[in-house]
C-alpha cells in the first residue's frame, strides 16, 4: 500500500477505535505500529519505532514539568487556597448583582495562576461556590454552569498542563506559551463577568430564582466581614506562589521544570502550615500525581509514535500540498481546524485531541508561516470548549460527581454552561482575528529581552 | 485442577503486591525529585554551586516513574479512554461490550509484547556494552537500569491488560471481576475538608 493510503486509513481507524472506547494511547501506538509495518513491509522497523518512542520521547529534563506542576496543583488545593481566593472575591463582590457568579469567575482566574489542572478548580468550586449561590437563591443552573464555565480558565491562565503539553509536542518554549495564555485568559475572565452582568440586569430570571429576585438589594444579615489581616493571610500565599513560579520563569532565574519543583515545594510548606496535610493525604496526593503523570506521558509517547508514523506515510505533506493547490485561505483552514476540535471535543478528552490534531495541522499550516505560539492558544481554547459540550464534557462530569446531589442533573449543568461555551467561542474568534491578544505580551517580553 | 487454580490465584495476589510496590516507589520518587531540584536551585542561588547530575537524574526519573506507575494507573482505571459509547454498549448488550473490552485489553497485551520485543535486546546491549548517560568527569550513570525498567514496566502492564481481559471473560459468564481497586479522589477530599473547616 502507498504511504498516503495507509495514512488516511489509519486516521479513520484511529478515530473509530477511540470512539468505541479503546484506550487512547493503545490506539495511537498500535495504529502507528501497523501503519509503519504496512508502509515499510518490515516488522522490525515497526518494533524499533515503538521502542524508540517509548524509551526516548520523554527522557528529557523538560518533561519534569509535568509531575512537578501536577503536584503543585494538587498541593495548592490541599492547602485550601481555592477556598481562600473564593472567600476574598466573594467579600468584594457580595453586594453586586450577579456578584456570586462573578466571584466564582474571578476566584477561578486567580486560582488558575497557581494551579494547572482544570479538574482541580472544578472540584473545589463546585463544593464551595455552588452551595453559597444556592443559599442566596441563585438559579441552580446558573450556579453549576458558572462553576463549569469558569473552571476552563485554569487551562488558559498559566501555569497550565495543556499549555505545557502543547509546548512539548510543538517544540515551542513553555515560558512563551505561558505568557501567551495570559491575555486570552484575562479577556475570557472579563467576558464572563460582562456576560453575567448582562444576564443579571437584562434577563435576571436566568441568574436568580423568584425568591432571589424578590430579595435583590437586601443585605445578608449574617455576612462575614473580612478584616485586612484575614484578607492578607489568604492572599499572601497566592502572591508568593505566583511570584516564585511565574516570576522566576519570566525573570529568567530558572527553567519551567525548576519553577515547578520550587512551586510544589512552597505549596507543600503552605499545606503543612495549614495543618491539613496528614502523611496519609500527602501519600494520596503523590500517588495521584504519579497516576496523572503516567497517563499523560503514555499519551505523549503514543502521540509521538503516531506523528512519526504520519511523517513516514507522507500524509501531512501531501495534505499540505493538496490544500495549497486549493488556494484555501488561512482563515478557512483555521475555521475547519476549530470545527474539527469542537466535534472531537464532544467525545474525546482535551489532551488526546491535541495530540491527534496538532501533528497533522502543524505540517499543513507550515506554508502559511503561522506563529505556533498563537496557534497553540487557539488549540487550547478550542479544545477546552469541548469540556463544556455534551455528551462528554469532562468539566461537567467532574462537577456532577463532586456534587453528588440528585437536584443537579447533567442536563442542568450542560444548559447552565452553554452561555459560557458561547462566550469562549467568541473569545476564540477574537483571538484568531486579533492575534495580538495572545502575542502582545510575548512580543513585549522579546523586546524587553533585547 | 483446584490446586492449579489456587496456585494461579496466589500468583495473581503476588502480582498485585508487585504493582503496588512499584506504584509506591514511583510516588515516593516524585517527592524526592521535587526536593532534589529545589535543593539544586537553592544551592545555585545561595552558594553558586549547583548539584552535578540533577538534569540526568530527572531525565532518567521520568522514564522510571512512567514505567513503574503506568500499571497501577491502568489497574485503577486511569488510562485515558473515551468510554461514553462503550459504557452504554456494556450496559445494554453486555456480551458485545465484554467482547469489545476483551479485544481492547488483548490489543494492549499485544502492544506491550511488541515494545518488549524491541526493548529486550536494547537493555542487554546497554548492559554488555557498559553504556552510560551524562558526561564523563561530571556525572555518569549506567544506562541499563532504566532500559531494564522499561521492559519490566511493559511486562507488568501486559499482565495487567491480560487480567482485565480475563475479567471481561468472567463477566460474560456472570462472574464478578477478580479484583477491584479504585483511586482515591484527592481533589474531592481536599474540597470536602476546606468546606468543613
Amino acid at each position: 500500500m502507498s504511504g498516503l493510503e495507509v495514512g488516511l486509513i489509519s486516521v479513520i481507524a484511529m478515530l473509530l477505535l477511540i470512539y468505541l472506547g479503546m484506550y487512547v494511547p493503545v490506539v495511537l501506538a498500535l495504529i502507528s505500529f501497523v501503519g509503519v509495518w504496512a508502509i515499510k513491509d518490515n516488522v522490525n522497523i515497526a518494533v524499533n519505532l515503538l521502542w524508540l518512542a517509548a524509551a526516548r520521547t520523554v527522557m528529557d529534563f523538560l518533561f519534569g514539568v509535568i509531575p512537578l506542576f501536577v503536584l503543585m496543583g494538587l498541593l495548592t488545593s490541599a492547602a485550601g487556597m481555592g477556598r481562600d481566593t473564593y472567600l476574598v472575591a466573594h467579600f468584594f463582590l457580595r453586594r453586586v448583582r450577579g456578584g456570586l457568579g462573578m466571584a466564582t469567575v474571578v476566584a477561578n482566574a486567580i486560582f488558575a495562576a497557581i494551579t494547572g489542572v482544570s479538574i482541580a478548580s472544578a472540584t473545589v468550586f463546585s463544593r464551595i461556590a455552588v452551595p453559597e449561590m444556592i443559599r442566596f437563591d441563585y438559579n441552580k443552573r446558573f450556579a453549576v454552569g458558572t462553576v463549569a464555565g469558569s473552571s476552563v480558565l485554569g487551562m488558559l491562565i498559566p501555569p497550565s498542563i495543556l499549555l505545557i503539553i502543547y509546548a512539548l509536542i510543538a517544540e515551542e518554549s513553555v515560558g512563551d506559551m505561558f505568557i501567551a495564555g495570559i491575555g486570552p485568559g484575562l479577556l475570557l475572565t472579563v467576558a464572563y463577568c460582562a456576560m453575567i452582568l448582562f444576564m443579571a440586569y437584562v434577563i435576571p430570571s436566568t441568574v436568580y430564582n423568584p425568591e432571589g429576585l424578590a430579595r435583590l438589594g437586601e443585605v445578608d444579615p449574617d455576612e462575614e466581614i473580612l478584616s485586612v489581616t484575614q484578607m492578607l493571610a489568604k492572599l499572601v500565599p497566592i502572591v508568593v506562589l505566583v511570584g516564585i513560579v511565574l516570576g522566576g520563569i519570566y525573570a529568567g532565574l530558572y527553567t519551567p521544570t525548576e519553577a515547578g519543583a520550587a512551586g510544589a515545594f512552597v505549596a507543600f510548606i503552605f499545606a503543612l502550615l495549614r495543618r491539613g496535610l496528614t502523611p496519609r493525604r500527602m501519600w494520596d496526593i503523590l500517588v495521584e500525581t504519579g497516576h496523572i503523570t503516567a497517563t499523560l506521558l503514555l499519551l505523549i509517547i503514543a502521540a509521538s509514535m503516531y506523528s512519526r508514523m504520519l511523517g513516514i506515510s507522507g500524509l501531512p505533506t501531501q495534505l499540505g500540498n493538496w490544500i495549497n493547490g486549493l488556494d484555501a485561505s488561512l482563515a478557512l483552514l483555521l475555521f475547519i481546524y476549530v470545527v474539527i476540535l469542537l466535534i472531537l471535543g464532544t467525545i474525546i478528552d482535551s489532551v488526546s485531541i491535541m495530540l491527534i490534531t496538532v501533528p497533522l495541522f502543524l505540517t499543513v499550516l507550515a506554508p502559511f508561516n503561522v506563529d505556533l505560539v498563537w496557534f497553540g492558544i487557539i488549540t487550547v481554547i478550542g479544545v477546552e470548549i469541548g469540556l463544556l459540550t455534551p455528551p462528554l464534557g469532562l468539566a461537567v462530569y467532574v462537577i456532577k460527581s463532586t456534587l453528588q446531589n440528585e437536584d443537579f442533573t447533567l442536563a442542568d449543568i450542560f444548559i447552565g454552561a452553554a452561555p459560557y461555551a458561547v462566550t469562549m467561542l467568541i473569545v476564540l474568534i477574537l483571538t484568531i482575528v486579533f492575534p495580538d491578544i495572545a502575542l502582545f505580551l510575548v512580543d513585549l517580553k522579546k523586546t524587553l529581552g533585547n | 485442577m483446584n490446586a492449579t487454580l489456587s496456585f494461579l490465584d496466589a500468583l495473581r495476589r503476588l502480582f498485585g503486591w508487585v504493582v503496588l510496590i512499584f506504584n509506591a516507589m514511583a510516588s515516593a520518587w516524585i517527592f524526592v525529585i521535587m526536593l532534589l531540584v529545589t535543593l539544586d536551585i537553592t544551592l545555585r542561588f545561595a552558594f553558586g554551586g549547583p548539584i552535578s547530575g540533577v538534569t540526568e537524574i530527572v531525565e532518567i526519573s521520568i522514564v522510571v516513574v512512567l514505567f513503574l506507575q503506568m500499571t497501577h494507573a491502568l489497574k485503577v482505571g486511569r488510562i485515558t479512554r473515551s468510554d461514553a459509547l462503550y459504557s452504554v454498549i456494556l450496559r445494554r448488550v453486555p456480551i458485545l461490550g465484554n467482547i469489545m473490552g476483551m479485544t481492547f485489553n488483548l490489543a494492549g497485551v499485544g502492544l506491550m509484547v511488541a515494545i518488549i520485543a524491541g526493548g529486550w535486546p536494547k537493555w542487554l546491549q546497554a548492559y554488555d556494552g557498559g553504556h552510560f548517560v551524562g558526561n564523563i568527569g561530571v556525572f555518569t550513570f549506567p544506562e541499563w537500569p532504566h532500559r531494564l525498567i522499561l521492559v519490566i514496566g511493559c511486562a507488568t502492564m501486559a499482565i495487567q491488560f491480560f487480567l482485565l481481559a480475563l475479567d471481561n471473560v468472567r463477566a460474560m459468564f456472570g462472574k464478578p471481576p477478580l479484583e477491584v481497586e479504585e483511586a482515591v479522589d484527592v481533589e474531592a477530599d481536599a474540597a470536602e475538608r476546606s468546606v468543613s473547616k
